[in-house]
C-alpha cells in the first residue's frame, strides 16, 4: 500500500493543516542538591509549516528537555519560561482542557523509550484504537481498520495488532510507538531519538517512512538525535546544541559542508562514514561543562582546539554567517582555518580531557 | 588458488594455519559452529509428543582470528551475530562442530578447565548501564576479576587495577575511587574494557560496544579497541549491526545472515567492493553525514530474500571473489 492511498483512505478525519512552531528564548531549570541545573538556557528556532528541524548534540546537551518542554510533558518541579507558539497561541501558558485538546492532534511525540511505553497487560491494537477514539470522532472499528493500515505503514503484518507488546520484538516495539503517533496525523512530530535503540537497516526503513509521511503529507517536524547521519538525510534544518544553548543553525547543507562552529566541525569527524574515503574518527575530548554554574565565556571553550583568552571571558552571541546560518564562535572569520585544522587528529588531541572535565569552576 | 571466481570449501584458510609459523596459528577457530534453540520444547510440550520449534541462531559457521587482529561480525538484529559471540566464549555450549582457542578444542570442556579458559576469553557488552554494579566503586569494579580469578595477594591485585586503568586512558587518581553514576557511558564502557582486559586475556569479544554511546565519544572507545588488540596482541571479535564503524577498526570482517556467514575478508575490500546483496543492502542502509550525496533509500518493508536462502548443500559454500575476500555460493 502506497502512503498516498493511506492519505485517501483516512481523509475525511485527516485534514489537519501542518503547524507552525516558535518557541522564543526558551528556559528550563531543574532542581537539584545543589542549586538549579539550566538544562536549557535560552533557546529560540522556528519551524515552519512543513518543515523538519534536527535537534542534534550530545546527550546532556538538553535536546530532550526541548522537545518534552515543547509537550509540556516535563515535571512539575522544572521552571519553564519562555514561549512555545504553537500556531501563535502559548503551549506553556495553555489551561489543560486547551493541552488535552492539543496533544495528539497537532502534537504527537515519540520518545527515545517509546518501546518501554506500552502497557504490557493490554493488545497493542487497542492501545492504538484507544488514543484515536479518545481525539477523533470514530468508531471502534473504524479505528481499528486505520490501525492496521498504519500497522502495514510500519512495516508490520496487521494481524498482529492483536498481540500483546511482550510477543514483539524491541523494533517492532519501537515501530508499534511510530504507528501509534502517527496515528492521528498530529500537525508536528516530535521524534526523539526515534530509532536509536533499532539497528541501522530498521533505522533506514523507518526514517525513509516518517520522512515521506512528512513530505507526502506536509507535517512539521522536529527530530532529535545525536546521529548528523540521520538529520543530514531527514531534515531541512538543523540546529546544534551545546550544554543547553544552540550554538549553530541553519540550512542542513550549509551547517554540514561549511560549518563555523568547532563543535560542529568536531562532531561531524566522529561520524563514520561509508563511501568517500576513509578519513579518521576523531572524538572529542572531555565532558559537557557543569550546567548548575556554568563558566564564564564560551561553553564549548574547554574543549575547543582554538581557544583563546577571549572565548574563556566573553560569551559569544550567535551572529549571522550566512543566509539563515547563524554560529556562535567568536571566530567566523577564522572558519575555512578551523575547519582544515578540525580534521587532523593531533588538534584535538592538544585539549587535555583532564582540564576539559575540570572547568566548571572557572579556572581561565 | 588466488583466482578470482573460485570455488572453496571454506574462507578460513586452514593451510596457513597449519603449514605457518605461530604468529599464523589463530587464537580463536571455529568450525562447522552451531547454535540451535528449541522453542516450546518444555516439560508439558513433551508429555503431549509436541516436538520443539528449533531456532537455527548459528547454522554452520567457520571463522579464525589471529592475535593482534580486529575481527568484524556485522548482521542486522537476529541475524545470530552475538549467539555466535557468546557462543565463542563459552556462555553458550555449541550444537554442533568445533571450537579451537590456541590449537585446543575447548567445544565442550567443563570445570576447572571452563574456568581458566574464561580468564582467557572475555566479552563486553553493549549497555555500560546496566553492566556495572552500581554499588561498587571503579577500583572494586576492576579488581572483582582478579579475585574471582585467585588472584590472592592484595598488592597485585591494586598494580594491575591500576595498569588497566591506565590502558584504558582513565587516570587511576581521578578515579579509583568513582561510582559508576558519576561517569559518563564513554567512561563506563572503558571500565567494562579494564574489566576485560586486567585478566590479561587472549581473546576478547565486544559485543556492540559503542552503540549506546554518543557519536562524539564513539570514536574514542573504538580506537581504544584498536589500540588494545594491537599493543597486547589480543585478537578482538568486534559484534557490530553498523557495517560503517567496521571499516575504520577492523582488519577482516564477516557479514552474517539467518545464522551463516554470506561474505568474508578483508574489511577494506568487502565495504569497498560488496559482492553478495546481503552485504551491499547493510552498506545502503548507512546514512550519508554528507548533504551532497544523495542515497538511494530502500523504502520497501519486504524481507531481504532475493536470492533465496542460504544453502545448505554439501561441498564448496564459498566462492573467491579475490585475495582475501569470499562469498557464500547459493549466489552464483
Amino acid at each position: 500500500m502506497s502512503i498516498s492511498q493511506t492519505a485517501t483512505a483516512t481523509a475525511l478525519v485527516d485534514r489537519k493543516p501542518p503547524v507552525h512552531l516558535r518557541v522564543d528564548d526558551l528556559r528550563v531549570q531543574y532542581r537539584v542538591a545543589d542549586g538549579y541545573l539550566k538544562a536549557v538556557d535560552g533557546i529560540s528556532f522556528e519551524v515552519k509549516p512543513g518543515q523538519s528541524l534536527g535537534l542534534v548534540g550530545e546527550s546532556g546537551c538538553g535536546k530532550s528537555t526541548v522537545a518534552k518542554a515543547i509537550l509540556r510533558l516535563l515535571p512539575d518541579d522544572a521552571r519553564v519560561d519562555g514561549e512555545v507558539l504553537l500556531d501563535g497561541k502559548d503551549v506553556l501558558r495553555m489551561s489543560n482542557r486547551e493541552l488535552r485538546s492539543v496533544r495528539w492532534t497537532k502534537l504527537a511525540l515519540i520518545t527515545q523509550s517509546a518501546m518501554n511505553s506500552l502497557d504490557p497487560v493490554y493488545r497493542i491494537g487497542d492501545q492504538i484504537v484507544e488514543s484515536i477514539v479518545a481525539h477523533e470522532p470514530m468508531s471502534k472499528q473504524e479505528a481499528w481498520h486505520r490501525a492496521e493500515e498504519l500497522f502495514t505503514l510500519v512495516g508490520i503484518k496487521p494481524e498482529r495488532l492483536r498481540d500483546y507488546p511482550h510477543q514483539f520484538s524491541g523494533g517492532m516495539r519501537q515501530r508499534a510507538v511510530i504507528a501509534m503517533a502517527l496515528s492521528l496525523n498530529a500537525g508536528l512530530l516530535v521524534a526523539d531519538e526515534p530509532t536509536t535503540a533499532l539497528d541501522s537497516i530498521m533505522q533506514d526503513q523507518v526514517l525513509a517512512r516518517i520522512s515521506r509521511l512528512q513530505e507526502e503529507l506536509s507535517r512539521s517536524m522536529i527530530l532529535v538525535t545525536h546521529d548528523m547521519g540521520v538529520v543530514a538525510e531527514t531534515c531541512q534544518t538543523l540546529a546544534v546544541m551545546y550544554a543547553g544553548r544552540v550554538i549553530e543553525t541553519g540550512p542542513i547543507a550549509e551547517v554540514l559542508t561549511q560549518p563555523f562552529h568547532p563543535y560542529t566541525m568536531g562532531l561531524r569527524n566522529a561520524f563514520p562514514t561509508i563511501s568517500g574515503e576513509r578519513r579518521q574518527l576523531i572524538s572529542i575530548p572531555g565532558n559537557l561543562p557543569n550546567l548548575i554554574d556554568p563558566p564564564a565565556g564560551c561553553r564549548f571553550a574547554a574543549r575547543c582546539p582554538f581557544n583563546t583568552e577571549h572565548c574563556r571571558r566573553a560569551d559569544p552571541p550567535l551572529v549571522q554567517v550566512g543566509e539563515g546560518h547563524f554560529s556562535a564562535c567568536h571566530y567566523p572569520e577564522q572558519a575555512a582555518v578551523f575547519r582544515a585544522r578540525a580534521e587532523e587528529r593531533q588538534t584535538w588531541n592538544r585539549v587535555d580531557p583532564a582540564v576539559a572535565t575540570l572547568v566548571p569552576g572557572g579556572t581561565g | 588458488m588466488t583466482s578470482s571466481g573460485q570455488a572453496v570449501l571454506t574462507p578460513i584458510q586452514p593451510e596457513k594455519a597449519r603449514s605457518g609459523s605461530p604468529e599464523a596459528l589463530p587464537v580463536i577457530a571455529a568450525t562447522g559452529l552451531k547454535k540451535h534453540f528449541t522453542l516450546g520444547g518444555g516439560v508439558i510440550a513433551a508429555l503431549l509428543g509436541k516436538p520443539g520449534r528449533i531456532v537455527r541462531a548459528v547454522d554452520g559457521v567457520d571463522l579464525a582470528i589471529r592475535a593482534g587482529e580486529v575481527f568484524g561480525l556485522v548482521g542486522e538484529s537476529g541475524s545470530g551475530k552475538s549467539t555466535l559471540g557468546m557462543t565463542l566464549v563459552r556462555l553458550h555450549r555449541a550444537s554442533a562442530g568445533n571450537i579451537r582457542f590456541q590449537g585446543h578444542d575447548i567445544t565442550d570442556i567443563e570445570g576447572a578447565k571452563l574456568k581458566a579458559y574464561r580468564r582467557d576469553a572475555q566479552i563486553i557488552f553493549q549497555d555500560p548501564y546496566s553492566s556495572l554494579n552500581p554499588r561498587l566503586t571503579v577500583a572494586q569494579l576492576v579488581e572483582e576479576p582478579l579475585r574471582i580469578h585467585g588472584v590472592r595477594d592484595k598488592a597485585e591485585r591494586v598494580v594491575r587495577v591500576v595498569q588497566a586503568l591506565e590502558r584504558v586512558l582513565m587516570p587511576p587518581a581521578e578515579y579509583l575511587h568513582r561510582f559508576p553514576h558519576e561517569l559518563s557511558g564513554g567512561q563506563r564502557q572503558r571500565i567494562a574494557i579494564a574489566r576485560a582486559v586486567v585478566l590479561e586475556p587472549e581473546f576478547i569479544v565486544a559485543d556492540e560496544p559503542v552503540s549506546m554511546l554518543d557519536v562524539s565519544v564513539q570514536a574514542g572507545v573504538l580506537d581504544l579497541l584498536e589500540r588494545l588488540s594491537r599493543d597486547l596482541k589480543l585478537a578482538v571479535l568486534y559484534v557490530s549491526h553498523d557495517i560503517a564503524t567496521v571499516r575504520y577498526i577492523c582488519d577482516r570482517v564477516a557479514v552474517m545472515y539467518l545464522g551463516q556467514f554470506v561474505e568474508y575478508g578483508d574489511a577494506r575490500k568487502v565495504t569497498s567492493r560488496p559482492q553478495h546483496p546481503y552485504t551491499k543492502r547493510l552498506m545502503a542502509a548507512v546514512p550519508s553525514v554528507d548533504p551532497t550525496v544523495k542515497r538511494k533509500r530502500v523504502e520497501r518493508l519486504e524481507e531481504w530474500s532475493a536470492t533465496g536462502s542460504p544453502c545448505d548443500h554439501d561441498g564448496p559454500h564459498w566462492i573467491e571473489v579475490g585475495p582475501d575476500h569470499f562469498v557464500a555460493c547459493h549466489l552464483h
